[in-house]
């Protein structure tokens, strides 16, 4: 916390709390209270989309619909005008007809027929919009649903790269220490690699190296690349800076080692970002050694 | 001048917020005046059971009356009743009924200051919310003073207690907050108060490194002081801990001081250490990063003011109004009120040092300038001086508000308690005496 400027005459509870604020803000993105965090996190997306009730022909009732709430209401052929004297009692049918000359002399039994079937078309018209509507909000529904899945994956995904990003940040901070820790404990070993014990070397030159098994290891591991291989032809001083560099290695497996010790889990498995860590650490020491040694 | 001190329960052994405070007070007062304290026999606070002695007894140089309860409380019953207040329409007969029903109902010690009320100079009830409280103030308003110790609970809102703030002579709040919160419910204004809280003494002779010796932590610590109950909000402190320290892979820890009600949780990093002594206590403040109070409602958290007194900032529930506005005006510490809030504070106050030590220093002033005794002390003299003056002047002589008549008493027309709670301001308050 040491963005807070203290002094201690002047401290202001509300201000820090403002501050703090700030930044919980900053981290979430979205200024959400802890209740609608849970509610969100509890929301189960089913309760809205239900699958059953989502037709897998919707385009083809939407078509079907879509042109039956548009009928022609063009006058394509003369209306019937027995559509006015209709009756489920065929008798008082009988008797409209045969009245109907009667009537003709006061209305026109023509135009009114016409209006008739166009009432009718236009009810039938209303009932097929009122149909398309409801696909129409069904489609609406499905898409707010679908915004709010995508909505909430964005956000739970941008989280998880704010996770991820303060993950790797951490690693690469943790890493540039252990180099740094790398380089001075090489150097404080290579200053004292004159109180090593003496070992032949293949050119047949004494020189003084702490750990043989530790060094013998290393070269094995590191002969498939070939380059960092010592020919006994070379002269002492590529030697020297060949083990030198060597012990570098040791040291930063032996971080490496302290470090998951540290910070392993009970069960003994290593967390992933120390692995990552571990890896780093061993790679960026191998680079130090190919370096030292092309020196 | 002769006081009576009027409380629910009485004794050296009781550690009780209001009861400690009344024993404070009167020990104080005892040095100016003839105290006499009016309590009853019962020693626990949840069946009001009579298992004290009837009769007169010596506490610390004061004499104790005590009376007995004519009837336990059933929490059934109690339960029931509560929830129909609370929560419905009633009436005030039934506010009566729960009034009886939550206890300590104590008949003769009614009586006895219908009797003898007359005969001391003021009588100083602590805690609003009981029967005799009620029922005392009515009988002696022309010389009652209140200390309410009012929560933010829904018993406030019930209409009976709008006239016991309304008919005493005085009232001594605890807090700035909890002023407000009785003055926008009983409309009280007009009765003379004063905000006072209570005093603190800590020993000088506290040891930090006692401490962990005696309980080998050598890692920085939060403390909390208390009862570890669920209504303190305990279980919340729990459980936020358990996680800040899964998250923040840090070593804090959590030291618990207290008789649990509810079960403490086994974890790796949290501390229980039970019932321990002052010395212990105050060795344990000495040794903390922080104190940290997670309850919902205080009238004044006494152990707040210890740790700012022993110079440690404090963390606090900031949806406790009394709470958040003590720490504010002190500048002695942080509050949250969600999950991500703690973790922040928390934090803060166990990476940043200097944060520490400057809310510490606040603390220690707040409290050298409002809690020591003879702040408080001074505070309850000038009000009894102003009081007396008044009298001599004539100034008691006010009419006090009738008991409701049985057609008032009867009539469901009053809104549930809750809901006139709820609509009261919430917030801390500025310092305005």
């Amino acid at each position: 916390m040491a963005e807070f400027k203290i002094r201690s005459d002047s401290v202001n509870v509300e201000h820090i709390m403002e501050q703090i604020r700030a930044r919980i803000r900053e981290k979430r993105g979205v200024d959400y209270t802890e209740d609608q965090i849970r509610e969100l996190a509890g929301v189960k997306l089913e309760r809205f989309l239900d699958p059953k009730n989502v037709r897998s022909d919707l385009l083809e009732h939407y078509r079907r619909r879509g042109n039956e709430a548009n009928p022609n209401l063009e006058r394509s052929h003369d209306p019937d005008p027995n559509i006015l004297y209709r009756s489920n009692r065929p008798m008082v049918f009988r008797i409209r007809r045969l009245l109907s000359p009667i009537l003709k002399l006061f209305i026109n039994v023509g135009e009114l027929s016409l209006m008739a079937e166009r009432s009718e078309h236009i009810a039938a018209k209303l009932q097929a919009r009122a149909e398309l509507d409801a696909l129409t909000y069904e489609v609406l529904n499905n898409l707010v649903v679908e915004m709010t899945r995508l909505s909430i994956e964005v956000k739970n995904h941008k989280m998880r790269v704010e996770s991820v990003a303060a993950r790797l940040d951490f690693d690469e901070r943790r890493a540039r220490a252990l180099e740094e820790s790398i380089r001075s404990r090489g150097n404080k070993r290579t200053e004292t690699a004159g109180d090593g014990p003496n070992v032949n070397t293949e050119d047949g030159d004494q020189e003084k190296v702490p750990d043989r098994r530790r060094r013998k290891r290393r070269r094995g591991r590191r002969r498939p690349s070939g380059n960092n291989q010592v020919e006994p032809t070379e002269s002492a001083t590529t030697v020297t800076s060949s083990i030198s560099s060597e012990k570098q290695t040791d040291v930063a497996v032996d971080v490496a080692v302290e470090t998951n010790q540290v910070t392993g889990t009970e069960d003994g498995n290593e967390p992933p970002s120390n692995k990552l860590s571990s890896e780093k650490v061993q790679s960026t020491g191998s680079g130090n050694q190919t370096d030292s040694t092309e020196q | 001048m002769k006081l009576a001190v009027v409380v629910q329960r009485y004794g050296a052994e009781l550690n009780g917020g209001a009861e400690l405070h009344a024993r404070y007070v009167s020990e104080l007062l005892a040095r100016h005046a003839e105290v006499e304290v009016l309590t009853t026999c019962a020693r626990d606070y949840i069946t009001w059971r009579n298992e004290l002695t009837e009769g007169t007894e010596h506490i610390n140089g004061i004499q104790v009356r005590r009376f007995p309860v004519t009837k336990e409380r059933d929490p059934h019953e109690f339960g029931k009743k509560s929830d129909h207040v609370f929560n419905n329409r009633h009436s005030i007969a039934e506010e009566l009924d729960w009034l009886k029903a939550e206890g300590p109902m104590s008949q003769a010690l009614v009586n006895y200051l219908q009797r003898t009320g007359s005969t001391y100079d003021y009588v100083i009830f602590f805690s609003y919310r009981y029967f005799h409280t009620y029922h005392g103030i009515q009988e002696t308003s022309e010389r009652a003073i209140l200390v309410p110790t009012a929560e933010r609970d829904p018993a406030l809102g019930l209409t009976i207690f709008g006239s016991t703030f309304r008919n005493v002579r005085a009232v001594m709040y605890n807090s700035y907050e909890e002023r407000a919160l009785i003055q926008h419910i009983a409309q009280n204004h007009s009765v003379p108060n004063v905000v006072v809280g209570i005093g603190s003494d800590v020993p000088s002779t506290s040891d930090a490194n006692r401490f962990r010796a005696r309980t080998k932590l050598k890692e920085p610590f939060a403390l909390y002081v208390g009862r570890i109950d669920k209504n303190k909000g305990c279980d919340e402190l729990f459980d936020y801990f358990c996680r800040y320290s899964k998250q923040a892979s840090s070593n804090f820890r959590l030291v618990v001081i207290g008789e649990p009600v509810m079960p403490v949780p086994e974890h790796p990093q949290i501390t229980h250490l039970g019932f321990v002594t002052d010395e212990e206590k105050f060795d344990a403040m000495s040794a903390a990063a922080l104190l940290v109070m997670p309850s919902y409602y205080e009238s004044l958290s006494m152990v707040i003011i210890e740790a700012w007194a022993m110079r440690i900032p404090v963390l606090v529930n900031g949806q406790c109004d009394v709470l958040k506005g003590q720490t504010i005006r002190a500048n002695a510490g942080l509050y949250y009120e969600t999950y991500d809030e703690f973790t922040e504070t928390l934090r803060t106050l166990e990476t940043n040092r200097e944060l520490r030590n400057a809310l510490a220093v606040n603390g220690r002033t707040y409290y050298e300038q409002h809690y020591t005794w003879d702040v408080i002390e001074s505070k309850y003299l000038s009000m009894l001086e102003t009081l007396r003056q008044s009298d001599h002047n004539g100034g008691n002589h006010r009419s006090s508000e009738p008991e409701p008549g049985w057609l008032k008493r009867t009539r469901q027309i009053h809104a549930p308690a809750r809901e006139i709670v709820n609509l009261a301001p919430t917030g801390p308050h500025d310092q305005r005496n």
